[in-house]
C-alpha cells in the first residue's frame, strides 16, 4: 500500500510527469542499444529514425496547440494530403518550389481557419467538424488523385532532401510552438483553457480568440509537413499520409499529452512521441520482430504509456460529441 | 401512459423527421430523372442492394451510436468487427458451422473483443478514443495473425442465407426492436440515459456507471460483428486491414449517425437511426446513377451533411433567439401594465 | 521559483532537442562509405567479383570462390499481404532461408505510400540487409525515389513492377526486374477470349481495366489484348487507340463500329459500381486485368441470379484458396463462376530474389544485357476449369510442391551455377515456370 501511494505520487509530481516521456525515451533508446548490440545507436541509424519521424513531429508539433486547449483534430492527415495536391499541382503550374511551399504554408492555414470558422461561427461541434472532415478529406483525395501519383520529379527536390530542409523545417517550426507556448500569454490561456473552460471564461479570457490562433499555428505545421512530404517523396498519391490523422494522435498522448488539454500538456510531445514510435518501429525489426507484431506492441506500449501519464479519474472520461 | 396531446406531438414530430428520406427520394429521383433519364429503382436489383445497405448500415449505425451517444468516441469498432468476423467467422467456418453458427459465433467473438475494450476503460479510465487507437492496433494484429487471408463466405456452402436481402433486413428489424425495448423500455435503457445527464448525479443515485459502460461495450461489439458477418454474406469475403485503417470502418457509420443525432429533437435516436441511414442511402444511390466515382459519393455525403448541421444549427439559433426576444418583450409589458 | 525552475529546465530540454535533430542533418550520402559491416561486406564482394570476373574474362579465375556464400540479408517491401505473397512469405523463411543461408526480413504492409516504402529502406538498411526486393503497390516513377534510397545505401534492389527500368537502369546497383510475360499476355488474353466465347454468338463485354488508367503497364497492356482479341473475333473497328480506349478514367461505353456488340470500359474497383452497370443484363462477358475478382464475384452472381442469365468470367487471379472456391461454386446457370482464369505464380517472385542474390555475391555483371539491367519473364498459366485447377491450387504448398526446389533455384544463382549468362538466366526462368514443366517436375496428390 505505501509503494502503490508512492508511484501514485510520482506520477502527480508535475516535475516528473512533465519529463516522463523523455526519460522513457532516452530508456527506450537504452533498452533498443543493449538488445541490439549497439547497432542501434548507430549514428546513421538515429539519424535515419529521425528523418522518419519528422513528418509526424511537425504536424503533432501543431496539434499540441489544439490539444491543449481541451479541442482535437483528426483531420490533420487528410488537410496534410489535400495541402500537398495543391502545392504540387502549384509547382506543376509554375515550377517554382519558392511558391509550392508559400502555396503549401497558405493552404494548410486556410484549412484550420476553415475549421476555426466552422466551429467559431457556425458553432458545430468540433469532434463532429473534424470526424467528417476526416473521412471526407480522405474520399477527397482519393477522387482528385485516384489511382495516380502527382509527381514534381526526383530531381527538383534532390538538393533540398541532401541539405536536409524538413529536420530545419521542424526546428525551426519547433522553436517558434515552445516559445508561444511557454512564454507567451497564449499558451498561458491554451493551457488555463483546457484545464478549465468555466474558469477561463470568467477570468475574461477570449477562448474564441486563443482557440483561433492555436489552429493557424497548426495550419502553418500542416503546411510546412505536407512540403516535407513531397521533399522526402517527390510525389503524392491516393494514400499519401494516409495513417497521419491517427499517428498524430498516437504521437501527442504516447509522449504524455492529455486528449482534455490542460496544464500537462507539452510542446515537446509532439516529436518526442513522433520519435519514440519511429524508435520502436527500428528497434522492434532491428530485433527481429515479425511486423504485424510490432503493431500489437506498439497498441499495447501505447496504453501503458497513457495509463501512466495521468492520474486514474473518479468517473469515467466522457467528451461532448454534438 | 402518455396523455393524447403528447402522443400527437410525437406523432407529429415523427412526422417531421419521416419527411427527411421522403424529401431525399423525391429530389434525388428529379434529378436523376431530368438529368440523366434513369430512376433510383430501376430493377429488382437495386431494390435487394438498398435493403442489403440500409440493413448492415442500420445495424452499424447502432453499434456506433451506443457509446457515441455517451460521449465516448470508440476507434477500435472497426478492429472489433475484425475480431467477430475474422477470428470468429474463420473458426466457425472450419468447425463446419453452418450459417447460423458462424453468425453466431463472430457475435459471440464481438461480444468478447467489446467486454475486454470495455473491462479496460472502465478499470484504466483513460478517454475512450485513445483506447479505441490503442486497442484497434492489437485487435488488427491478432486478427490477422489468424487469419490473414481474410474471411470469405463466397461459394461456402449454405452460406447464401447471410448475404439474402430479407434475412438482411430481418436482423435490422430485430435489432431496432431491440433498441427501442432496451433503450426506451429497459432499466438499462433509463440508468443509460440518466448517465448520459450527469455521470455524478447518476452514482448519486446509485447506478452502476461502469457496468453500464461495460454492457455497452459488450453490445456494441456484437452488433459490429453482426453487420460485419452480414455484410461479408452478400459481398462474398472481408479482407484484413492493418495500420489503423480499421478506424476508417468505423468512420464510414458515423455520418448517418451524427444526422441521428440531429434529429433527436424530433423522435428518439433509436428511430432516427434508420431514417438518416435511408436517407443517405438515396443520396448515395443517386450520386452513383451519375457514375461518378464512390469517393465522390462519401464527399458528397459529407459535404450535404455538414451543409445540413450548419443550416439546422443556425435555424436552432434563430429560433431561440426569437423565442427570447418574445419573452423579453411580454416581460416588458407585463413591467408596463404593473 | 519553481516555474523558473520548469522554465529553465524547458529551455535545456528543448536546446537537447534541437541539438539531437541537428544531428540529423549530418549527410547521409556518407552511407555506401559508412562503417556498416554489411555494405562493407558488400562492397568487398563486389570488389572480388570484378575482379575475378575481370580475371575470369582474361585468363579464368585465379582465386577459388568459397563453396557456400556468406550469410546476407535481404529486405521485402510488401505492398499488401495477399495469399501470393503470403505464400512467398512462408517460402523464403521457412524454405530458402535454410537452404541459401540468406536471412529475410518484410516490411508491413506498405500499400503505395512512397514515403513508408523509403522508411523500410532505411530500416532494412540498419538492419543490416544487403538487398531489397520490391513487391509494392508503386506505379510509375514511384519506383525512383526507393531505387535511388537503395543506391545511396548501397543496397541491391530489384521489383516485379513492369517498366521499372525507364528511369533505374543507370543505377549501379539496380539488378534487375521480374516480370510477367508482358509480351504475351495480351495474347494470352486474346486465346482465352476465342475459347470462352468462341461460340459464334455476339457477346457484349465489361472491361474491368482496374489501374491501367492511372499508368499500370501490364494492365494498359492486358486490356489492349482483350481489346485486341475482340477486334479480331467480331471485325469491330474502335473509334480511338486502343491504348487511349484502355486509359480511359470513367465507366465509358465505347464505339464498335458494331451495333450488337457492346464494350463499356470499368476503371473501378467496386462491386457496387459494377452492379450499376450489369444490372440491366445487357453485358454477359466480364474481362478483369487485375486481382480484382474477389471484389466483383458477388455481384456478378446476383446478376445471374437476376436476370436469369449467365455471365462469362475471364480474369487475371493469384493461386489461392479464394480462387478455388470461385472456381468451385457453380454460378444459377451451372457453370463456374470463373469461366477462365489467367493465373499469377510465385515464379516472378523467386526471380526477383535470384537477381538480388546475384548482385550481392558480385555477380551483377553475369545478368546484364548490354550493360544495363534487364527484365525477365516469368509465365502466367491459364486454366479453364476447375478439375484443372484441382491441382493447380496445390502449387507452392509444401516443399514437394514448390515452382523451384532449392537446387532448382540456385540454377538462376552464378554463385552456384558458374556457366549463368544473361540469356542463360531467361531462357531457363521462362522454361522453368511454364506450367507443363512444373507439372513434369512435381508430383500433386
Amino acid at each position: 500500500m505505501k509503494n502503490k501511494i508512492k508511484i501514485s505520487e510520482l506520477l502527480d509530481n508535475r516535475y516528473f510527469s512533465y519529463f516522463l516521456p523523455i526519460l522513457l525515451l532516452f530508456a527506450l533508446t537504452l533498452f533498443f542499444g543493449v538488445t541490439t548490440g549497439g547497432s542501434f545507436l548507430r549514428l546513421q541509424n538515429l539519424q535515419m529514425i529521425l528523418n522518419q519521424a519528422v513528418l509526424v513531429g511537425i504536424v503533432a508539433t501543431g496539434a499540441v496547440l489544439i490539444y491543449s486547449s481541451g479541442n482535437m483534430n483528426i483531420a490533420m492527415g487528410g488537410s496534410t494530403a489535400i495541402t500537398c495536391i495543391v502545392a504540387v499541382h502549384v509547382y506543376l503550374a509554375t515550377e517554382s518550389m519558392l511558391l509550392m511551399f508559400l502555396a503549401s504554408i497558405l493552404v494548410g492555414i486556410a484549412f484550420m481557419g476553415m475549421f476555426c470558422v466552422l466551429s467559431e461561427v457556425f458553432k458545430l461541434s468540433v469532434v463532429v467538424i473534424t470526424v467528417l472532415f476526416m473521412t471526407m478529406l480522405i474520399s477527397l483525395q482519393e477522387w482528385i488523385v485516384g489511382g495516380k501519383t502527382l509527381k514534381v520529379g526526383y530531381d527538383a527536390v534532390r538538393n533540398l532532401q541532401e541539405m536536409n530542409v524538413p529536420i530545419i523545417i521542424l526546428v525551426i517550426y519547433f522553436a517558434i510552438c515552445f516559445v508561444v507556448f511557454e512564454f507567451t500569454k497564449l499558451g498561458r490561456t491554451l493551457k488555463f483553457i483546457g484545464e478549465n473552460k468555466n474558469c477561463a471564461r470568467q477570468t475574461g479570457i477570449k477562448e474564441s480568440a486563443a482557440v483561433t490562433i492555436a489552429f493557424l499555428l497548426s495550419g502553418l505545421g500542416v503546411g510546412l509537413g505536407a512540403f516535407s512530404i513531397i521533399v522526402r517523396a517527390s510525389s503524392v498519391g491516393g494514400t499519401t499520409a494516409g495513417g497521419l490523422n491517427m499517428e498524430v494522435v498516437l504521437a501527442i498522448v504516447l509522449a504524455g499529452t492529455p486528449m482534455t488539454g490542460g496544464n500537462k500538456s507539452k510542446i515537446f510531445s509532439g516529436i518526442v512521441g513522433a520519435v519514440m514510435v519511429t524508435m520502436m518501429n527500428n528497434g522492434l525489426l532491428l530485433l527481429g520482430v515479425n511486423s504485424i507484431y510490432i503493431q500489437a506492441i506498439r497498441g499495447v506500449f501505447f496504453i501503458i504509456m497513457v495509463m501512466l501519464s495521468g492520474k486514474r479519474p473518479e468517473v469515467l472520461p466522457v467528451k461532448d460529441m454534438v | 401512459m402518455k396523455n393524447a396531446k403528447v402522443q400527437f406531438a410525437d406523432l407529429k414530430n415523427l412526422g417531421k423527421a419521416l419527411c427527411l428520406p421522403l424529401g431525399m427520394f423525391l429530389i434525388v429521383e428529379l434529378v436523376c430523372r431530368i438529368s440523366i433519364s434513369r430512376n433510383l429503382f430501376e430493377t429488382s436489383i437495386d431494390i435487394t442492394n438498398f435493403f442489403k445497405s440500409c440493413g448492415v448500415t442500420i445495424i452499424s449505425a447502432y453499434a456506433l451510436s451506443i457509446n457515441m451517444s455517451s460521449g465516448r468516441m470508440d476507434l477500435s469498432l472497426g478492429a472489433q468487427k475484425m475480431v467477430g468476423c475474422l477470428i470468429g467467422g474463420n473458426i466457425a467456418l472450419q468447425l463446419g458451422l453452418g450459417p447460423w453458427g458462424t453468425l453466431l459465433l463472430s457475435v459471440l467473438f464481438g461480444i468478447l473483443a467489446g467486454l475486454v475494450v470495455g473491462a479496460i476503460f472502465i478499470s484504466i479510465r483513460m478517454p475512450a478514443m485513445v483506447l479505441g487507437i490503442g486497442m484497434a492496433l492489437v485487435f488488427e494484429a491478432l486478427s490477422v495473425a489468424f487469419a490473414n487471408e481474410g474471411f470469405q463466405l463466397y461459394g461456402q456452402s449454405n452460406m447464401g442465407l447471410l448475404g439474402n436481402a430479407w434475412f438482411i433486413s430481418l436482423f435490422a428489424l430485430i435489432c431496432m426492436i431491440f433498441m427501442i425495448l432496451l433503450m426506451q423500455h429497459s432499466k438499462f435503457g433509463y440508468h443509460y440515459s440518466a448517465i448520459r445527464g450527469s455521470q455524478r448525479v447518476a452514482i448519486s443515485s446509485g447506478i452502476n456507471v461502469f457496468g453500464n459502460a461495460l454492457i455497452c461495450y459488450a453490445i456494441c461489439g456484437g452488433m459490429i460483428s453482426l453487420a460485419g458477418v452480414l455484410e461479408t454474406g452478400y459481398l462474398g469475403y472481408f479482407l484484413p486491414a492493418l495500420n489503423m485503417s480499421s478506424t476508417t470502418i468505423a468512420f464510414s457509420g458515423f455520418v448517418p449517425v451524427f444526422l441521428a443525432m440531429t434529429l433527436q429533437r424530433y423522435c428518439h435516436l433509436t428511430i432516427a437511426i434508420p431514417i438518416s441511414v435511408v436517407t443517405f442511402r438515396f443520396l448515395s444511390m443517386g450520386i452513383s446513377l451519375f457514375r461518378l466515382p464512390a469517393a465522390a459519393s462519401s464527399v458528397i455525403t459529407m459535404g450535404i451533411l455538414l451543409l445540413f448541421l450548419i443550416a439546422t444549427g443556425q435555424f436552432n439559433r434563430n429560433k431561440a433567439k426569437k423565442a427570447l426576444q418574445k419573452r423579453g418583450e411580454e416581460a416588458a409589458v407585463l413591467r408596463s401594465a404593473v | 521559483m519553481k516555474s523558473k525552475m520548469k522554465r529553465t529546465m524547458s529551455i535545456i530540454l528543448t536546446f537537447t532537442i534541437c541539438l539531437l535533430m541537428f544531428a540529423g542533418c549530418g549527410n547521409t550520402n556518407s552511407g555506401s562509405s559508412s562503417s556498416s559491416p554489411s555494405s562493407e561486406s558488400a562492397a568487398v564482394s563486389l570488389d572480388s567479383a570484378d575482379s575475378s570476373s575481370d580475371a575470369g574474362d582474361a585468363n579464368g579465375s585465379e582465386e577459388p570462390r568459397a563453396e557456400v556464400p556468406e550469410p546476407c540479408t535481404v529486405a521485402i517491401a510488401v505492398g499488401t499481404y495477399n495469399a501470393q505473397t503470403l505464400k512467398a512469405q512462408k517460402y523464403f523463411n521457412e524454405y530458402l532461408s535454410k537452404e541459401l543461408n540468406v536471412n529475410f526480413i518484410f516490411s508491413e504492409e506498405l500499400g503505395s505510400d512512397v514515403s513508408k516504402n523509403l522508411a523500410f529502406v532505411e530500416n532494412a538498411y540498419s538492419v543490416g540487409a544487403q538487398g531489397v526486393i520490391d513487391w509494392a503497390m508503386l506505379s510509375g516513377d514511384d519506383i525512383i525515389p526507393i531505387a535511388e534510397k537503395c543506391e545511396q545505401l548501397g543496397l541491391y534492389f530489384s521489383t516485379w513492377l513492369v517498366g521499372a527500368l525507364d528511369g533505374i537502369s543507370h543505377l549501379e546497383h539496380v539488378v534487375g526486374v521480374a516480370a510477367n510475360n508482358d509480351a504475351v499476355i495480351d495474347e494470352l488474353f486474346g486465346e482465352m477470349i476465342k475459347e470462352v466465347l468462341g461460340d459464334g454468338e455476339k457477346h457484349n463485354l465489361v472491361l474491368a481495366t482496374a489501374g491501367a488508367h492511372s499508368g499500370s503497364k501490364q494492365q494498359v497492356i492486358t486490356s489492349v489484348g482483350i481489346l485486341e482479341a475482340y477486334r479480331d473475333m467480331y471485325g469491330l473497328t474502335y473509334s480511338d487507340d486502343m491504348e487511349k480506349l484502355a486509359m480511359l478514367d470513367s465507366v465509358t461505353e465505347i464505339e464498335t463500329g458494331v451495333d450488337d456488340v457492346k464494350i463499356t470500359i470499368f476503371p473501378k474497383f467496386t462491386g457496387d459500381e459494377l452492379s450499376n452497370v450489369l444490372k440491366n443484363g445487357e453485358y454477359d462477358v466480364v474481362a478483369v486485368v487485375a486481382n480484382l475478382y474477389l471484389r466483383f464475384e458477388s455481384v456478378i452472381k446476383e446478376i445471374e441470379e437476376a436476370n436469369k442469365m449467365d455471365i462469362k468470367v475471364i480474369t487475371v487471379t493469384e493461386i489461392a484458396d479464394t480462387t478455388y472456391n470461385s472456381f468451385n461454386t457453380l454460378d444459377s446457370s451451372g457453370n463456374p463462376s470463373i469461366d477462365a482464369a489467367l493465373l499469377t505464380t510465385s515464379g516472378k517472385i523467386s526471380l526477383t530474389l535470384a537477381l538480388v542474390l546475384n548482385g550481392i555475391y558480385g555477380d551483377r555483371d553475369a545478368i546484364l544485357i548490354d550493360g544495363k539491367p534487364a527484365t525477365y519473364n516469368n509465365q502466367s498459366w491459364i486454366c479453364y476449369s476447375p478439375e484443372e485447377y484441382e491441382a493447380i491450387n496445390k502449387v507452392d504448398t509444401s516443399e514437394d510442391t514448390y515452382i523451384y526446389n532449392a537446387e532448382e533455384f540456385k540454377q538462376m544463382i552464378k554463385f552456384y551455377n558458374e556457366d549463368l549468362t544473361a540469356k542463360s538466366l531467361m531462357d531457363y526462368a521462362q522454361e522453368y515456370s511454364s506450367k507443363e514443366s512444373v507439372f513434369e517436375r512435381r508430383v500433386f496428390n
